[in-house]
């Protein structure tokens, strides 16, 4: 019969439709590919149908004849199979992080917006495994070498880092990162995309507004770093400043105060001391409870301090480790200055990518001051690190109007943490400035970078799906408080102010319960 | 048996029977409705599950409400909570008893003793009260039950530290799952039901209109003329056959085609699921249930007929929807297992594949000749019986 | 012409013993004739109907529908017949019309040739109100009406019906009657039963009283009433159908 025949033969071409080729061909982006998985890399990927991939563009955009480097790209599409066209990019800070390392911490923090869009990790050239500029810098944890061997040591690889990189330095900044962003745009097929930048990265958002502002929908700046910053002239303002937010914390608390004191006095008596003699202390190991000698400069003590505050649960022991110090005993500080260090060698900087920003766009605002004047964070003389790795750094110019303000209409959340030692509210309130459709929200409690805290993380969900600058509810905001400063279990048992007590809602609670009895 | 006249009276047959058919507003209701309703329920169900996700938010920001007695004794605790996105409501005495009256959903209380202990560095006992019967409790519990978790070890990690020792050293060991499952696989537990709903629909969509040609011609005593006219038994056979798989598979169509549309627009990404299925995933389904629309009615014809009435043979053949519901239920609570001969299971493999194509994988087209040769087999198999029993006198005058 | 040639049928098995309903029947039908099937209910006119329109097998014997054998060949057989069967139903939800066309078109006729035998049918039936309703809610009449027409929409040259007035207005009754003398008229081969005496009298040319599974009687109403010394055909039957016992008497 030939009936039968038919169906047979439509069916047989329908069921031969299979799903992976239907797959390739919806994508249309040849370059991106299923993330390798737990059998390729001993890992998960960071979502189990994350695509990754990586596209080249020209090191010099201007030059179609220049070098070839490719762009790590992390997709990770939206779990809407029809999803909304404008993606999130993702922008990391440093200078020099790598997008798709942080992607693996960060990327729950949007899983709300990956509802409804894909999301993006773009490594900015120079970082991660975009053409990476490393340099090789780093210290010796333990100190074995003494402090003007160490000094030459650092010199030389400084020289040899400059040496490596010198061609391709120039083309590292930030006007060429947000060309890249936008190829990848261009490529991805997305008209319009919303970016998201933590700290140096709000500054590459920023720069995407200004350049590219047709296909901007809305920008979320954590912990606002414009160029007007110039890094690292004002760190040491900004870090005093979060010391003595803590201090001013713990003054408030009666326990904390009467056991602690006024702690930025003891912090500055200490690093004076460590100035005139450094200290060696034997520790047991934070982990294995070895016995271990650490040696601690004024230098190895501001660095801990300075970290410490970019942190939320560290900042609470800042008050313990600076009163025990200041009253000799070094062991806290020992440990946790061993602690910092070994962390901080996993943050993988790409110094070379890091320099060339830092000495090609914020160098040029204050090489001609006096680096003396902003040493006011126990004695950490941080400009004089970059200025005298700035001197020596290979030029680059920029467009001459990169310096100007950021002027945009464009839907903006400027978040800020109130305690952050590095990009405090007063930045993200400088660039809020120029920003006319844009809202500031800065949790109290909040540190270096809050995306992670509280509600911020709906917040932005809430603001990317509606796309609005102005109308954003941010009163939850209010609710990131600074965490209890750490006293020891026999100081805790004070009296407490009873300002704690207070309701949520303003009706009382017999009101709340006779309603909540008369439910069904 | 089979001529040159067979098919041309087939054709008279089903346009008659298809002419009767749709003149039949009550079977018609009967038949097109399931799948309107089904589609409906489902639609409702993920609504549902929105809601649910979605009820403890405002703005798309957490407000759970939280009762708490002796806040002030864990002060740090609370604000934490806060922060996470907690409302609290102060209670000022007998929590415990307010719960157990169903006054408060649940309290959290924090006696006394918990400032003391603290002080003291021992842990803080805190009590979480409720009523484990009232699952719609259960987001909230686990919210505060999480919370709780996530400030002892930060504050636990703050205790080591200030002791000198890294936070790791109480972690000997840290679990990291991996779901292999991406977000398409786990909508199984949402779609679990429609490969079900659409076998049935397959199986017994037009139950009304099998019945009404066999058992009704009976009935109505209409048989006997229809077999003195010289159009053969396979002629009359297949022109019904024909008549009721036109009709299921228009059955069928709206059921997918509202399934489409449901699939196309229902917000399954705010549970975290993503369900993608567009229209070849549609067809692909469609083909996989023609060969079980081909049996099935098949089935119907030659079971009807034995039946003397239009009802007894509506009870008759519902009685076939055990072998889809039971072949189908077997599948939804052994997930896992799978075996290759079960492809050759009338319907338990197309139930299986449907699953497969609806969670996004692939099907060979190999599956479907297997598919198209059980059930020719099946088909036949039904002819042969329902055209031995047409022309039997206890059929005609029984 | 319709040959039946020695005849017997066997109901039941066995176990629960036979009732044997044709014992050895053979007769034929001409053409040109209306010839009237006489019998008490359980006669066997039903059966004797159903096995020359091939729905019940004959234990014995051969059934000849213009030579064509009906055991063997009952399709083509059943194209040369026009049945009404006893008690028929009709598709409530087609029209008069549509119930008619329906089995033209399984008999097999051109769109034209239907089209055309239809309206012959309605007209000759006085259906012309009723044709273009749905069947559902017809009366009795109607309902015959339009299973009669079903039954010879292909104008077939043999035509059966059991029981065709059963139950009809005098109208009807009379239509009818015209249609089955002017079948005859036109050379058909016309069998009907019927237990109603008037009816046999007025129409048929040759009757046949079955009783006890055998044939009792065959021949012209005025034979059968001379046969029998008897005044009338009811007379008649009465009488005849008595003698079963001694054989069909011989005329």
């Amino acid at each position: 019969m030939r009936f039968y025949k038919i169906i047979l033969s439509v069916s047989i071409v329908l069921g031969g439709c299979d799903r992976a080729d239907r797959v390739a061909g919806e994508n249309s982006v040849p370059w991106l590919s299923q993330c390798p998985d737990f059998s390729k890399t001993g890992k998960a990927p960071v979502e189990q149908n994350a695509q990754c991939g990586s596209f080249d563009v020209n090191e010099n955009p201007l030059d179609s004849k220049s070098k070839k480097i490719s762009l790590n790209v992390l997709r990770i599409p939206a779990v809407n199979p029809v999803p909304e066209k404008d993606p999130l990019f993702v922008i990391a800070g440093g200078p020099g992080q790598s997008a798709v390392v942080v992607a693996e911490t960060i990327h729950r923090a949007f899983s709300e917006i990956r509802k409804n869009r894909d999301i993006l990790f773009v490594d900015q050239r120079g970082t991660g495994k975009s053409n990476p500029l490393d340099c090789d810098v780093e210290e010796d944890p333990l100190k074995q070498l003494p402090e003007d061997a160490q000094k030459i040591m650092m010199q030389e690889a400084t020289r040899k880092c400059i040496e490596k990189h010198k061609m391709s330095a120039p083309f590292y900044t930030t006007n060429y990162a947000v060309i890249d962003i936008d190829e990848v745009r261009k490529a991805l097929g997305y008209e319009k995309i919303n970016l998201w930048g933590g700290s140096y990265g709000s500054r590459v958002v920023l720069e995407y507004m200004r350049r590219y502002p047709a296909h901007t929908r809305a920008g979320i700046l954590d912990g606002a770093a414009p160029v007007a910053i110039a890094l690292p002239w004002f760190m040491e303002v900004d870090a005093l400043a979060g010391l003595q937010a803590i201090n001013k914390q713990c003054a408030e608390t009666p326990a904390c105060m009467s056991h602690y004191g006024d702690i930025v006095e003891k912090a500055q008596r200490v690093s004076n001391q460590l100035l005139v003699k450094s200290q060696e202390i034997k520790i047991a190991h934070p982990r294995t409870q070895e016995k271990i000698t650490v040696t601690l400069t004024a230098q190895d003590f501001s660095g801990v301090v300075r970290l410490a505050l970019y942190n939320r649960d560290i900042s609470s022991l800042l008050p313990q480790v600076i009163s025990e110090a200041h009253a000799g005993e070094y062991e806290l500080f020992a440990s946790l200055s061993y602690l910092a260090k070994s962390k901080s060698e996993m943050s993988g900087i790409s110094y070379g990518m890091h320099y060339t920003i830092a000495c090609t766009e914020d160098y040029p605002l204050y090489k001609d001051k006096n680096a003396s004047d902003t040493n006011v964070f126990l004695n950490s003389n941080i400009v004089q690190h970059y200025s005298e790795i700035c001197a020596q750094w290979p030029h680059a110019s920029l467009p001459t109007d990169y310096w100007d303000d950021i002027k945009s209409d464009i839907p903006t959340l400027v978040l800020s943490g109130a305690m952050d030692p590095v990009t405090p509210p007063r930045w993200g309130d400088l660039v809020a400035r120029k920003l006319t459709n844009a809202t500031h929200v800065v949790a109290p409690g909040g540190h270096h970078i809050i995306t992670g805290d509280g509600c911020i993380s709906q917040l932005i969900a809430a603001f990317i799906a509606t796309g609005d600058g102005k109308n954003i509810d941010t009163k939850c905001a209010l609710n990131i408080q600074p965490l209890a400063i750490h006293l020891p279990p026999s100081a805790i048992d004070l009296p407490k102010d009873a300002s704690s007590h207070k309701d949520d809602i303003e009706k009382n609670s017999a009101d709340q319960l006779g309603m909540k009895g008369t439910k069904p | 048996m089979f001529d040159k006249n067979t098919l041309p009276r087939s054709l008279t047959v089903f346009r008659k029977e298809l002419k009767d058919a749709l003149r039949d507003r009550r079977t018609l209701r009967m038949a097109f409705l399931p799948p309107l309703y089904f589609v409906a329920i489902f639609v409702a169900l993920v609504f549902f599950a929105v809601s649910m996700a979605n009820d403890k938010k405002v703005a798309g920001v957490n407000s759970i409400p939280v009762y708490v007695e002796g806040g002030h004794n864990l002060p740090e605790l609370i604000a934490w909570l806060r922060e996470q996105g907690a409302v609290i409501h102060s209670v000022e005495k007998d929590a415990y008893q307010q719960v157990k009256d169903k006054k408060i959903d649940f309290a959290v209380i924090i006696p006394e003793e918990a400032k003391q202990k603290r002080a003291a560095g021992e842990p803080a006992p805190v009590w979480l009260v409720y009523d484990g019967a009232n699952q719609k409790l259960s987001s909230s519990i686990g919210f505060v039950r999480a919370q709780f978790y996530a400030w002892s070890s930060r504050v636990g990690a703050i205790n080591l530290m200030a002791r000198g020792i890294a936070p790791e050293v109480a972690s000997p060991v840290v679990l990291r799952e991996d779901n292999i499952a991406d977000e398409q696989k786990m909508s199984v537990y949402l779609l679990a039901s429609v490969p079900l709903t659409l076998l049935l629909a397959a199986f017994i969509g037009s139950v009304g209109f099998s019945a009404d040609m066999t058992a009704g011609e009976r009935e109505r005593r209409s048989l006997e003329s229809l077999l003195i006219t010289p159009a053969s038994t396979l002629s009359i056979y297949f022109g019904k056959w024909l008549t009721s798989v036109v009709l299921t598979i228009a059955i069928l169509l709206t059921q997918l085609l509202l399934l489409a549309i449901a699939f196309r627009f229902l917000p399954f990404n705010q549970l975290g699921l993503r369900v993608d299925v567009n229209y070849i995933d549609l067809i692909n389904i469609f083909w996989v249930l023609v060969p079980v629309v081909f049996f099935a009615v098949g089935l119907q014809l030659s079971l009807s007929i034995f039946a003397k009435s239009f009802k007894d043979a509506q009870s008759l053949i519902a009685g076939l929807v055990f072998l889809p519901m039971a072949l189908n239920f077997y599948t939804m609570f052994n997930p896992g297992v799978f075996y290759d001969w079960w492809l050759w299971v009338p319907v338990l493999g197309q139930a299986v594949v449907i699953k497969e194509i609806l969670l996004g994988g692939t099907v060979l087209a190999f599956t479907f000749w297997k598919f198209w040769l059980v059930a020719i087999l099946l088909t036949l198999f039904s002819f042969w019986l329902g055209i031995k029993q047409l022309r039997r006198s206890k059929i005609v005058y029984g | 012409m319709i040959r039946i040639e020695n005849i017997g049928k066997t109901f039941g098995e066995k176990k629960t013993g036979f009732v044997h309903a044709l014992k050895n029947v053979s007769f034929s039908l001409r053409d040109g004739e209306i010839t009237g099937l006489l019998g008490v209910n359980g006669a066997g006119k039903s059966t004797l109907l159903r096995l020359i329109y091939g729905l019940q097998v004959p234990t014995s014997g051969n059934i000849f529908v213009d030579d064509i054998n009906v055991q063997k060949n009952p399709d083509d057989a059943r194209k040369r017949l026009g049945v009404l069967p006893d008690d028929t139903g009709l598709y409530k939800r087609l029209t008069a019309r549509e119930n008619i066309h329906y089995y033209g078109e399984l008999q097999g006729l051109s769109s034209a040739h239907l089209n055309k035998s239809t309206n012959e049918l309605i007209a000759l039936l006085k259906m012309e109100n009723i044709a273009e309703r749905k069947t559902e809610g017809f009366s009795l009449g109607e309902r015959m009406k339009t299973a009669l027409a079903r039954a010879i929409v292909h104008q077939p040259q043999h035509i059966l019906l059991d029981e065709p007035t059963n139950g009809l207005d005098v109208v009807t009754t009379r239509a009818v009657r015209n249609m089955l003398l002017n079948l005859r008229d036109q050379g058909r081969c016309v069998l009907f039963s019927s237990h109603l005496m008037h009816e046999v009298t007025g129409l048929c040319d040759r009757v046949l009283i079955i009783a006890g599974g055998e044939i009792v009687a065959d021949g012209s109403v005025s034979d059968l009433i001379k046969l029998a010394g008897v005044e009338t055909l009811e007379d008649a039957f009465i009488t005849l159908s008595e003698f079963t016992d001694e054989g069909a008497p011989n005329v």
